[in-house]
């Protein structure tokens, strides 16, 4: 048999297969992001072992289907290996349509999100500031908008231009290399402490507490490195997830 | 002899698996093969059952499963490549323990001693 790649009818016949397994599973988008490679991966492997010894690709993808076996019991099995935290979290779990995945779209989400998760942190900060001075602070709510506005200036800006320059190359294929993986781990651990940065600076501001300057200054600085470098990344992922959905949400897995 | 699948590998998969990544890292078609050519072509384990039992296993802690980086001249997608933990030894050795008292309880019963 010749040495051909997979032809587009056979990938689509793959992907087919990968889909109508994958998409009734009640289990989050990163994990049947992974079970779609996985699988895929699986039948491109049987398809290229197989092949030559086929007649035809068209023989080879048969035959590679019929040892992929029916989706539907695959769907029921791989069903009894998604942990239950995974089943939980996949129902509180915003998942993202083709529709929804435009810069204003993923800005709007964004926006609700960080605002809600820096509200939450705050909160928390404010209570256990407030139990371990005994007094009441300044409003939290000033608090809170020091830092949606910080969010806003710092972050948001970074992260449209980053998803528009996403949108231009989204003709070109880009590959999420180890350093990325790494880089978007580290990122996503400063995002976390950002409503503790904001706190910080906005004590400081405030003249509540006496900072000293040693340690203000690196909440500063990483606030100003971290948040447009999360936008860059934040941004690609985006683009990334908007290819993804969109090629996996257009297949037709009804028999 | 007839092929040996579905329930009858059921209870025994989990060490199967463990077993055939002992002999070093596979990614899940590679698992397929291995525990094939070990069996003789007897042995015939579906995709529905290995995936499902692989990721089980991850976890538990007992398998860790690594993007393959780079296509080392390979066509098609990347493959998640599994690889045996110190709790996955020691979950191998547990599971042969328990496979040899197995052997050794029921196959006298059946009057076919090991």
């Amino acid at each position: 048999m010749n040495d051909t790649a997979i032809g587009s009818a056979v990938e689509l016949r793959f992907k087919v297969a990968v889909e109508r397994a994958v998409r009734p599973l009640a289990a989050t988008f990163a994990r049947k992001r992974m079970l779609r490679e996985e699988l895929l991966a699986h039948l491109h492997s049987v398809y290229y072992d197989v092949l030559a010894d086929c007649s035809s690709p068209e023989e080879a993808c048969q035959r590679a289907l019929a040892r992929f076996g029916n989706p539907r019991e695959l769907t029921r099995e791989l069903q009894h290996s998604v942990p239950r935290s995974d089943r939980l979290l996949c129902k509180a779990q915003w998942t993202p349509r083709p529709a929804d995945l435009t810069p204003w779209g993923i800005l709007r989400w964004n926006l609700v999100f960080v605002v809600g998760f820096n509200a939450i942190m705050f909160a928390i900060i404010s209570v256990l500031q407030w139990l371990e001075i005994g007094r009441s602070q300044p409003s939290p709510l000033y608090g809170l908008s020091v830092m949606a506005l910080c969010s806003l200036v710092v972050f948001y800006p970074f992260q449209l231009l980053a998803m528009r320059l996403g949108e231009l190359s989204l003709g070109q294929h880009l590959v999420w290399n180890r350093w990325d993986q790494e880089s978007r781990r580290l990122l996503l651990a400063a995002s976390a402490c950002f409503p503790i940065w904001m706190t910080l600076i906005y004590w400081g501001l405030a003249g509540e507490l006496t900072i000293p300057w040693s340690l203000l200054w690196p909440a500063y600085l990483s606030g100003l490195v971290f948040g447009p470098m999360l936008a860059v990344v934040q941004g690609r992922r985006f683009i990334e997830d908007r290819r993804y959905i969109e090629q996996w949400a257009a297949l037709a897995i009804e028999d | 002899m007839s092929e040996i699948s579905g329930d009858l590998l059921r209870g025994h998969l989990d060490a199967l698996i463990l077993s055939v990544l002992e002999r070093g890292d596979a990614h899940g078609l590679e698992v397929l093969n291995r525990l094939e050519q070990s069996g003789c072509g007897l042995l015939k384990l579906k995709e529905g059952s290995l995936y499902p039992a692989l990721h089980r296993l991850e976890a538990n802690g007992a398998l860790k499963a690594v993007w393959e980086e780079g296509d080392h001249g390979r066509r098609g997608a990347r493959r998640r490549i599994y690889r045996l933990t110190p709790r996955g030894h020691r979950a191998l050795a547990k599971g042969r323990a328990q496979w040899t008292q197995f052997v050794a309880v029921v196959g006298p019963i059946l009057g076919a001693p090991a």
